[in-house]
């Protein structure tokens, strides 16, 4: 059995002490005694308090310190911990579209060292979101494969943060251990501050970074004079609509059909791009990510929802991208007109890049410097348990505890009035 | 002489002598200087002859040598009579023996056992030197009086006396003073009518006489138990008071003011003041208290 918070064991002994101190000091109405020259004693109380040579009211002397004992064990939150381990390890391996099968062998060979994996080890994978494996993290990690979401650092860490605290109770110190290629956009403002927070050893594994993915873009329901055509010649391989091969981008100049949502439940982004019509076309600014574009363009109206990922210049969403299954489908309400050289402009290749990247972000997929991950590391000793247990930790004895000394108080109070009616009767 | 248990101590004070404390009223032939002259051997001085003194008287020779008629005087010597007068209220029989009393010790004495062998020792020194001697015991039952008398056997009356009383209430001892001889020897823990007892005595010396005050005080008093107790006042049932560590200190410094007052009003009055404690020997105490006034003033 250990407590989160010893010193009220230490509070609750001294004022158990201070208790029975006390019941050595009487109050009581001495002997009385014949003194000739009683009349030099100053008057007073007549219940002259006076030291006793064996504690008096021994039941309430019982009741009391065994309230305060109580009261203190309470408050010093005993909890049972079957063994302690000295090193318990917090290991978050990276499952986002950056990693890649590597991760999953260095997490394996994290979680063997030393042994088959500590009992006090927890494992934590993340890519957008961070879990924690329950049981089997073996078993886990040998399963463990990528996904196609961004990953975020800093929710795997605030979640290392809350599986520390739990096994705070099982050890005695705790390392943290990264399993990541710790690529950029897995990182962001919170991620430093978190990390260094984090008040121990922190050992980065770091594994290779997937490589950027050459995106096979497919246009369906396109015409002749499509303008986007172009665009997709120079972004890559143009496969004839209709074809079978396997697409990662799907544009779809037309409505989307059930079997565009298949392919996007597949994994495949699909991008409905309707055609511009016969709407003239004003010279508007749009903007997605990091390319700008002002040129004649119309606007589409778009379905509600989904992330925006590129905004007109009043700040209206021009495009948006909606998860499904795997994959995700994305809208984009920028109507190209088919006449002018729009669609050859390199800044609307820019924008068309972000617009026709495969699932979850635009972005690049690159690692981040040397500098910034030796930020996340940090040498020395593993961070001690208790500087590791939240606030909010709970015994759950304790409100049985409390419980217990709040009754013997209350069977305090009526022994203490039945002994003062004896008392009383007695005089 | 039977006097019980008070041969030791009656043997411990033989041969001390209690005089006077200044020349007495002259009266039977005593020990005592006497403040008139009279025609002893011892030469005190000469006085011119008047008509009717005894002619036997004449310095002849005086007479032959310088033709003038002078008379020899001698000092005169009388007896001066003595009382003890002992307050036997109930603050007297302190440390009782009850366990739980106070002062309760084996082998202490208590206030009133000092006080009766001081009385019969003190009696018996100035019956020894030729005194009538008295005695008043102020008692529940009033005062008992033993008139001076100078006859072999009155120290065992006295101290036969003394045995019978047993202390209690709260009689005033100012009335042993009515019809008293030119000595009284006051033994009393000066508690009880202080006041009234001071104003005859300041009758009393007024009177020419002489006014001896021991004053007794038990050890238990001085040094009260270090338990906590509730004081009782033997003599008055209203005064109850706890006696603690707290108030300890607090009484021992009144009690010690008011002896101190107490002994400081008794010599302003003109008595010979002394205070005894209660195991204290009394051969020891005795022989300080008939001491010569100027040897009193020097150990004092």
């Amino acid at each position: 059995m250990s407590f989160l918070a010893p010193i009220w064991l230490a509070a609750a002994g001294a004022a158990a002490l201070g208790v029975v101190t006390l019941h050595f000091i009487t109050t009581q109405r001495p002997a009385a005694s014949p003194l000739p020259t009683a009349r030099f004693v100053p008057d007073g109380d007549a219940r002259a308090a006076s030291r006793a040579a064996r504690p008096t009211d021994l039941l309430l002397l019982l009741l009391r310190c065994a309230a305060v004992l109580l009261l203190g064990t309470a408050f010093a939150g005993p909890v049972v911990a079957a063994a302690r381990a000295k090193l318990a390890r917090v290991i978050i391996v990276d499952r986002s579209r950056a990693a890649l099968s590597d991760v999953r062998d260095s997490a394996l060979a994290v979680w063997h060292e030393g042994g088959a994996g500590g009992r006090a080890d927890a494992v934590i994978v993340f890519d957008s979101a961070a879990t924690e494996t329950a049981d089997g993290a073996d078993d886990s990690l040998r399963a463990l494969a990528a996904t196609a979401r961004r990953g975020s650092l800093t929710a795997a860490l605030v979640s290392a943060r809350r599986a520390a605290g739990a096994l705070s109770l099982r050890a005695d110190s705790i390392e943290l251990v990264i399993v990541s290629p710790l690529t950029t956009d897995e990182l962001d403002a919170a991620s430093a501050p978190t990390i260094a927070r984090w008040p121990g050893r922190v050992r980065l594994v770091r594994t290779a970074a997937a490589p950027q993915r050459a995106a096979a873009v497919t246009l369906a329901h396109d015409s002749p004079d499509d303008p986007l055509r172009p665009l997709v010649a120079a972004l890559g391989a143009v496969a004839p609509a209709g074809t079978a091969a396997r697409a990662v981008v799907r544009v779809v100049r037309g409505g989307l059909s059930p079997a565009d949502s298949a392919v996007a439940r597949s994994g495949a982004a699909v991008v409905s791009w309707p055609l511009a019509g016969g709407v003239a076309a004003t010279v508007q600014g749009v903007w997605a990510g990091t390319a700008t574009l002002v040129a004649p363009l119309t606007r589409i109206a778009l379905p509600a929802g989904g992330r925006v990922i590129a905004r007109w210049a009043d700040g209206a969403p021009a495009a948006t991208e909606t998860s499904l299954g795997r994959g995700c489908v994305r809208g984009v309400g920028i109507g190209v007109p088919s006449a002018g050289d729009v669609s050859l402009q390199p800044a609307f290749m820019s924008v068309a890049r972000v617009l026709i990247a495969p699932c979850g972000a635009s972005s690049a997929v690159r690692a981040a410097p040397d500098s910034v991950a030796r930020g996340f590391a940090r040498a020395g000793a593993a961070a001690p348990a208790a500087s590791l247990r939240g606030a909010d930790d709970r015994s759950p004895a304790a409100p049985w505890l409390l419980a217990a000394a709040l009754l013997l108080l209350a069977g305090e109070t009526f022994v203490r009035r039945g002994a003062a009616r004896a008392e009383a009767a007695a005089r | 002489m039977a006097v019980g248990p008070y041969g030791a101590l009656l043997e411990s004070v033989r041969g001390v002598r209690w005089p006077a404390r200044r020349p007495v009223q002259g009266g039977a032939p005593g020990a005592h200087l006497a403040r008139t002259r009279g025609v002893a051997s011892e030469f005190a001085e000469y006085r011119p002859y008047r008509q009717g003194d005894d002619p036997r008287r004449l310095d002849w020779k005086l007479l032959a040598r310088s033709d003038r008629a002078f008379v020899r005087l001698a000092p005169d010597r009388a007896v001066l009579g003595t009382l003890i007068a002992v307050d036997a209220s109930a603050s007297m029989a302190f440390p009782a023996g009850d366990a739980h009393d106070a002062g309760a010790a084996v082998g202490r004495r208590t206030k009133w056992s000092a006080a009766r062998e001081v009385a019969v020792a003190c009696a018996a020194v100035a019956h020894a030197g030729g005194d009538p001697v008295g005695l008043s015991v102020a008692g529940r039952g009033g005062i008992v009086r033993l008139p001076p008398r100078t006859r072999s056997g009155v120290i065992a009356e006295i101290a036969r006396t003394l045995d019978a009383v047993t202390p209690s209430g709260s009689q005033p001892l100012a009335g042993a003073f009515i019809g008293a001889p030119a000595r009284v020897m006051v033994i009393t823990d000066c508690l009880g009518g202080l006041d009234d007892l001071r104003r005859a005595a300041r009758a009393h010396i007024a009177g020419g006489g002489e006014v001896h005050v021991v004053h007794v005080v038990s050890r238990a008093e001085l040094e009260p138990p270090r338990t906590a107790m509730l004081a009782t006042d033997p003599e008055d049932s209203a005064v109850v008071r706890p006696l603690t560590d707290a108030s300890r200190d607090r009484y021992r410094a009144a009690f010690d003011s008011w002896r101190a007052e107490a002994a400081r009003g008794w010599r302003d009055d003109g008595a010979a003041y002394q205070e005894i404690v209660d195991d204290q020997p009394v051969d020891v105490l005795v022989r300080r208290l008939v001491a010569p006034a100027g040897a009193m003033g020097a150990r004092a």
